[in-house]
């Protein structure tokens, strides 16, 4: 099954360059968003962001898993 | 009332374990090992955070932000946000690997796609040496938890608990069971987190008040140089071998990769606990300074701040989640030496075998972790060394049709040498994770090997679909599997 590649963009390159890319940017920095050190309040948002990321990726490869088979395994002994 | 509360949790867990059992009347070792390849999406979901979020979260966690500040933090959140868009799409590759070869464990994927019996058994190996490890994390954690708890509990009695309870599971209900506890484990974890964290912060007098004392190190809060480079690589490396190394035992349980794409999705709403954890670390940062052994940290700061009736809900959470995670490990452990290493035992016998692999597994692991105790991320590095070596085999099964099975056994044996001696003699080399270096090391004589003495091809799991008619597996197929099985 070949992937959409505007669900990998979406679902994977979005979540890694704002991990790997974006955090290492603001890591040095002292400013605070409502007390709590820039870099950690980042992080923090970044949890529902990567939620969010891959629900719009499940959006666009939804369609291509309706009709998969359900598969049973190990009942025969 | 703390003990009461406690072990009345505990005995709870016992309870569902073996209400998971209901409607099964004769398990297969097919429903012991995989739950029938039958779990929905919800069910998925609880198993994966039981095995995720596991007692380093709550000990683990705390500890290594007491002791090495945002470092240590950052890497320990970012690797399993990381985790699950790369799971997201690799895991259902996994999955369907299972499914193709009839697999109840790695080795059986390995061995049968790479049509190698020595790759099997080095996998094998491979991933025994890796999980004695990480039993002994979970063991640590436990005796944490109820050396925290001011009870009359050695060490050596702790760990015979959390032994029996794991093994109690695992006979009653296989695999089901710590699914089904993991839903009552996390009621009681996130409960405990969130009261500990917004306990701490209004002791603390606001989060500024937190994060911000003047005397506060630098590196607890910002991250550059050699730190940021350990984060970063520590991030990459862990990302992708928590679901590659890691988490095939429990994907096999799912029913479809619709299941296991959809239940991904919300995964990472699981992590908004941390930033509780991270208030409490914290305030242990400002409260106890010096403390000699850090990791009974979060315990310390929740006897101090809670009621003792609470005291025990946090514990229990705690406790759950290294029993359950125990549980999970010394079933995959079972399953690779009964299906893998012991040749020939016949699938209506693997079961019996299997539980008594596990006693072993549980025993040994147990004394490993009263002959000696470390700081706990210390020994979770060390199993992702080791689990990162079969990282470079997944890839070749998934994407690449020309690589061989001996080379990818030269390569793990390769590599899980060169973590070893990394980990033992600790170089510098500049923060970059070890376990990625001896990664790449697997890597180069996996492809480079394979391309230096070409043998047969293999379609790869990303070009590779079910026949609508071989929509059934177990230990004996009816018809040849499309890839000739073994």
């Amino acid at each position: 099954m070949v992937h959409n590649w505007r669900s990998i963009v979406i679902g994977g390159g979005v979540p890694a360059v704002a991990l790997l890319v974006v955090m290492p940017l603001l890591a040095r920095t002292s400013v605070d968003v409502l007390g709590v050190p820039l870099l950690f309040a980042y992080v923090f948002v970044l949890f529902p962001f990567t939620s969010l990321c891959l629900w719009l990726a499940w959006r666009i490869d939804e369609p291509r898993y309706r009709d998969e088979q359900p598969v049973t395994a190990g009942r025969e002994d | 009332m703390l003990p009461a509360i406690f072990f009345g949790v505990i005995a709870i867990s016992v309870v569902v374990a073996l209400a998971a059992r209901i409607g099964l009347s004769n398990m297969s070792i097919g429903d012991y090992l995989v739950g029938g390849r039958s779990f929905p999406a919800w069910l998925l979901y609880f198993l994966a955070v039981g095995e995720i979020y596991s007692i380093g979260t709550m000990i683990g966690l705390p500890s290594g932000l007491y002791a090495g500040g945002a470092s240590y933090g950052i890497w320990f959140v970012g690797y399993i946000l990381m985790a699950y868009p790369i799971g997201y799409f690799l895991a259902p590759l996994i999955w369907r690997s299972g499914v193709r070869y009839d697999a109840m464990t790695v080795p059986d994927v390995f061995g049968r796609h790479f049509r190698s019996r020595s790759l099997e058994v080095v996998t094998a190996i491979a991933l025994l040496v890796a999980l004695v490890p990480w039993g002994q994390y979970q063991f640590i954690g436990l005796q944490v938890v109820l050396g925290g708890l001011g009870l009359a509990i050695s060490p050596e009695q702790s760990v015979v608990i959390a032994a029996v309870i794991a093994f109690v599971y695992l006979v009653v209900s296989g695999v089901r069971s710590p699914a089904f506890v993991s839903i009552l484990k996390d009621a009681f974890m996130l409960i405990g987190i969130l009261v500990v964290g917004v306990v701490a912060l209004s002791h603390a007098g606001g989060t500024a008040a937190t994060f911000r004392r003047a005397d506060l190190p630098a590196a607890m809060t910002t991250l550059s140089g050699s730190p940021l480079v350990f984060t970063i690589t520590t991030i990459v490396f862990q990302s992708i071998t928590f679901y590659l190394g890691f988490s095939a035992a429990y994907l096999f349980t799912a029913k479809s990769e619709r299941a296991i794409k959809s239940s991904t999705v919300w995964m990472p709403m699981y992590m908004l606990m941390y930033p509780f954890l991270f208030l409490a670390s914290f305030y242990a940062v400002a409260h106890y300074p010096g403390v000699a052994d850090p990791n009974g940290i979060f315990m310390k700061v929740t006897t101090d701040l809670l009621p003792s009736w609470l005291v025990g809900v946090v514990a229990a959470g705690a406790g759950l989640s290294g029993i359950l995670v125990l549980a999970v490990t010394a079933l995959t452990i079972g399953g690779i030496v009964t299906r893998n290493l012991v040749p020939g035992v016949r699938p209506e016998r693997q079961k019996r075998i299997s539980n008594l692999v596990v006693a072993v597994f549980l025993v040994l692991a147990a004394l490993l972790t009263l002959s000696g105790s470390t700081i706990m991320l210390t020994v979770l590095n060390l199993t992702y060394y080791l689990l990162g070596q079969l990282v470079p085999g997944w890839f070749a099964l998934m994407f690449f049709r020309r690589v061989q099975g001996w080379a990818v056994s030269t390569g793990i044996v390769v590599g899980l040498a060169v973590s070893l001696v990394l980990y033992l003699t600790k170089p510098g080399l500049g923060g970059v994770n070890a376990g990625l270096l001896a990664v790449l090391v697997n890597l180069l004589l996996t492809f480079g090997l394979s391309a230096l003495r070409p043998g047969r091809t293999t379609v790869p799991m990303c070009r590779w679909q079910r026949p609508p008619s071989s929509a059934r597996a177990g230990d004996e197929p009816v018809a040849p599997s499309p890839a000739g099985g073994r």
